[in-house]
């Protein structure tokens, strides 16, 4: 069976793994797109397109439904220095590895910005810098469009007195 | 009346019906002691499981299994959770954000600078330069021990204990187990004070200035990518660095690494081929005309430790170990601070080293006395031999299997009659070859003996194959040091 | 006069003064408040069984005295590290009087995590948030008197590298072990 190879996370995948993610799109066997499965990153099967024409079509290229939520979802090791993103998954259920992203304040909802990929991931979270991985880093995606949910305000916590 | 937090539910049903189980009294509350049985606390399992009735416990660890049925998610990552959004909730109440105040610190630079490898690496060489070479090494080792060595102890101390001990103590034997050449006090009392003591305190007080500023992280970040390929992660740069200081407490502070093949591997490392302060402060000195032989002792000591590394993690099986870490900012040490700690570091030394000192001056009076040592140096001879060093510095690694520094110091005395070349082959092997007692008698108490002798039977043979090789290649290429 | 303070019902150490531990994060300055804390008494020990080291010293406010005992960083009562362990074996075995939890404006939002598991404890907190010069420089302002009225329990600003706060602090000490009504502290 012929693979794709997603552009922006590197997953190899089928052409039947990705048909899941098309599932209730009445355009999904003529629109000539396929989303990765990992990423949800939105690439042409054909013709070709160069990387720096394929960024400027995220998202709205595929009419009448609207940008698919997951188009702004990516493993955070897809972003650049610089790039700033909101947790939205943590892509393992290893009581260790979610133990050490939680003791740095990993959580979902945390927005971070990479400041360095290289030796190890260096992210800040608020006014904190913290230390990964490559390994750690992969288990999580981020929403680059996404305010942050965690980040003071917006959540409603029932507190009680005691 | 202090806040108290309400988790969802399902969880909340779980503590209570917990806590009504949970019949003994604890530190504690029982809110706390349910909520750490839900996160599978195993010390708390402990607790709970010898305090209270058997069939309750049982009760309790099904509650746990039941609640966790119901998450996808491990019940520790979710109370984490939801107690993470109460507390960001409540920081957003009370901390507010300004404007920035704008443009960075010098501290906020010199932290970006430190973390990023083009420049980072070249200021780890400037640290490891002033702090490791020249106060160590030429300050410490240098002018403090030529002080205490040459004036106290040579001037004054040990003619005075030698005339003393010649007048007061009737018996030849005994006479030379307080003074002379292997005294207790001439030899172990002299190293301990005179070459120890100022260059591992000089070492604490370099290290306790960089622990302090919040260097520590930056760097085990910078080096986690080559300590991955040796089957380390960064954190175990702060063993490694302790190593240059004292290996024994280096082989303690090991246990603080996570898995169990991690420890060992660094108990190995240390063991081999991270030279301490005292030892590195002799072989500095010994070196120090000669720049050349400097560099291929240093690279041939990188080299070992990094193919030695690379070797074990691959034949010892085990996950890749992960790293994580904050790291904090960069910030001036607090004088304070760095004075006790190096003093905490040096009481700790005197404590646990010091003892084995006398004992290993006792081994030698010993092995002097009986004639053990003849022996042993005969047999070592021809070792030495093979590898293109003089049958006379046989002594030298006899001396160094009783303490790493006595055997650097001795060949410190002979430097005259060595050529470069010698001196190289020399310090390496010397450096590579077994453990100080003390270190030993911590990996034995750390690591176990099956580890250790394992340990050590491979480091006898390789110190010697190693040293054999590179006198070899040192041979081959005509590198003149 | 030694003891004169203690006023909760806890158990009294060795020495018979009752126990402040300081607990916290790593590098939020617990041994900078230790220090000034306690004064040239202190012992340093490894904990029973492990390599982690633990201070112990002699604290003095006022007619006041107390044993104050600074532990290795921690994180969450649930730890990770050796270190996290320790901390929390020690808070268990030790039966504090008090528990002062030090932490630092710019990590609030993760550390407030611990607070409040101490408080889910059932332990005597008091909130020290330090290097508060640090945060204002970062534009960070802190309404501590919220934070105390939200908490429920006493919380001072300090930044203990310049000594600032720490009388504050020994006030808040005194208050807690005496047993009177808790002032809410702040500056």
């Amino acid at each position: 069976m012929k693979r794709e190879k997603c552009p922006f996370c590197g997953y190899e995948f089928t052409a039947e793994e990705a048909a899941s993610g098309c599932r209730g799109c009445s355009l999904s066997s003529s629109c000539g797109h396929t989303c990765c499965p990992k990423c949800g990153y939105e690439l042409a099967l054909r013709p070709w397109q160069p990387p720096w024409r394929r960024r400027g079509r995220r998202g709205g290229t595929r009419p009448g439904i609207g940008v698919p939520e997951s188009t702004s979802m990516r493993p955070l090791t897809s972003l650049p220095v610089g790039g700033t993103g909101v947790i939205a998954q943590i892509g393992s259920n290893e009581a260790g590895v979610l133990q050490k992203l939680a003791s740095l304040g990993l959580f979902p909802g945390r927005q971070v910005k990479v400041v360095q990929k290289f030796p190890a991931y260096v992210l800040q979270i608020g006014h904190i810098l913290v230390a990964i991985d490559k390994d750690l880093a992969a288990h999580l995606e981020v929403d680059i469009d996404k305010g942050p949910a965690l980040d003071y305000k917006n959540k409603e916590t029932k507190m009680g007195g005691g | 009346m202090s806040l108290q937090i309400t988790y969802e539910a399902p969880l909340e049903e779980a503590v209570a019906r917990i806590c009504e189980l949970l019949q003994g009294r604890y530190p504690f509350s029982k809110r706390a002691v349910a909520l750490l049985l839900l996160q599978g606390d195993a010390e708390m399992q402990a607790e709970v499981a010898a305090t209270e009735e058997s069939k309750s416990y049982e009760l309790v660890q099904e509650i746990v299994r039941q609640t966790q049925a119901g998450y996808q998610r491990p019940l520790n990552f979710v109370i984490a959770q939801w107690r993470q959004q109460a507390t960001a909730d409540l920081a957003a109440d009370v901390v507010g954000q300004q404007a920035q105040s704008p443009g960075r610190s010098l501290a906020d630079w010199l932290g970006w600078l430190t973390m990023w490898p083009v420049t980072g690496i070249p200021i780890l060489a400037v640290v490891l330069y002033f702090g490791l070479y020249q106060f160590v090494g030429v300050f410490g080792a240098g002018t403090v021990v030529d002080f205490l060595e040459a004036t106290l102890f040579a001037g004054y101390i040990n003619p005075w204990v030698n005339s003393t001990v010649q007048i007061h103590v009737p018996w030849m034997v005994l006479q030379s187990l307080i003074a002379g050449d292997y005294g207790i006090i001439t030899l172990g009392v002299r190293y301990a004070v005179a070459i120890i003591l100022p260059i591992v305190g000089s070492f604490f007080l370099v290290f306790s200035v960089i622990e302090d500023s919040g260097y520590l992280p930056r760097l085990a970040m910078l080096v986690d990518w080559l300590f991955k390929r040796i089957g380390l992660n960064g954190r175990a740069v702060i063993p490694m660095a302790l190593g240059f200081g004292c290996d024994t407490m280096a082989t303690l502070v090991s246990r603080t690494l996570e898995t169990r093949r991690e420890k060992l591997i660094a108990t190995l490392l240390l063991a081999l081929a991270i030279p301490c302060s005292a030892q590195l402060g002799v072989i500095l000195a010994l070196l120090s005309g000669r720049p050349t032989a400097m560099a291929l002792w240093a690279g041939f000591l990188l080299l070992v430790f990094l193919l030695v590394g690379y070797l074990t993690s691959r034949l010892l099986p085990g996950s890749r170990p992960s790293f994580y870490l904050e790291l904090p900012p960069l910030r001036l040490p607090q004088w304070r601070n760095v004075l006790a700690k190096t003093l905490i570091r040096m009481q700790w030394y005197f404590i646990e080293v010091f003892p084995l000192f006398v004992l290993a001056s006792v081994l030698l009076w010993a092995g002097q006395i009986t004639g053990a040592f003849g022996v042993i140096i005969s047999w070592l001879t021809p070792v030495v031999e093979w590898i293109g060093l003089p049958g006379e510095t046989a002594r030298v690694f006899l001396f160094g299997f009783f303490r790493r520094d006595y055997g650097a110091a001795g060949l410190y005395d002979m430097a005259g009659t060595l050529t470069g070349q010698q001196l190289v082959v020399a310090a390496a092997t010397l450096t590579l070859f077994v453990p100080c007692i003390a270190q030993f008698s911590m990996m034995l108490k750390e690591r176990g003996w099956k580890a250790t002798l394992a340990i050590v039977v491979f480091i006898f043979p390789f110190a010697f194959v190693a040293g054999y090789v590179l006198n070899l290649a040192l041979t081959w290429l005509g590198v003149a040091a | 006069m030694a003891g004169s303070c203690h006023g909760s019902p806890g158990e009294v150490g060795p020495t018979g003064l009752p126990k402040v531990v300081l607990v916290g994060a790593p590098n939020v300055g617990k041994s900078v408040l230790f220090n000034l804390l306690t004064g040239a008494y202190v012992t340093v020990s490894n904990y029973p069984g492990t390599t982690v080291e633990v201070s112990r010293g002699r604290g003095r406010a006022g007619e006041c005295e107390f044993e104050v005992i600074d532990t290795p960083g921690m994180y969450s009562l649930l730890g990770i590290s050796e270190e996290e362990q320790v901390s929390r074996r020690l808070l268990w075995q030790e039966r504090p009087d008090l528990v002062v939890h030090v932490m630092e404006a710019r990590a609030m939002d993760r550390s407030l995590s611990l607070t409040l598991q101490l408080l889910e404890a059932g332990l005597t907190v008091i909130l020290v948030v330090n290097i508060l010069d640090e945060a204002r420089r970062l534009g960070l302002e802190v309404d501590l008197e919220k934070l105390s009225r939200r908490l429920g329990i006493p919380v001072v600003g300090t930044a203990a590298v310049r000594g600032q706060g720490v009388d504050l602090l020994k006030k808040a000490i005194v208050e807690r072990l005496t047993g009177r009504p808790a002032e809410r502290v702040a500056v």
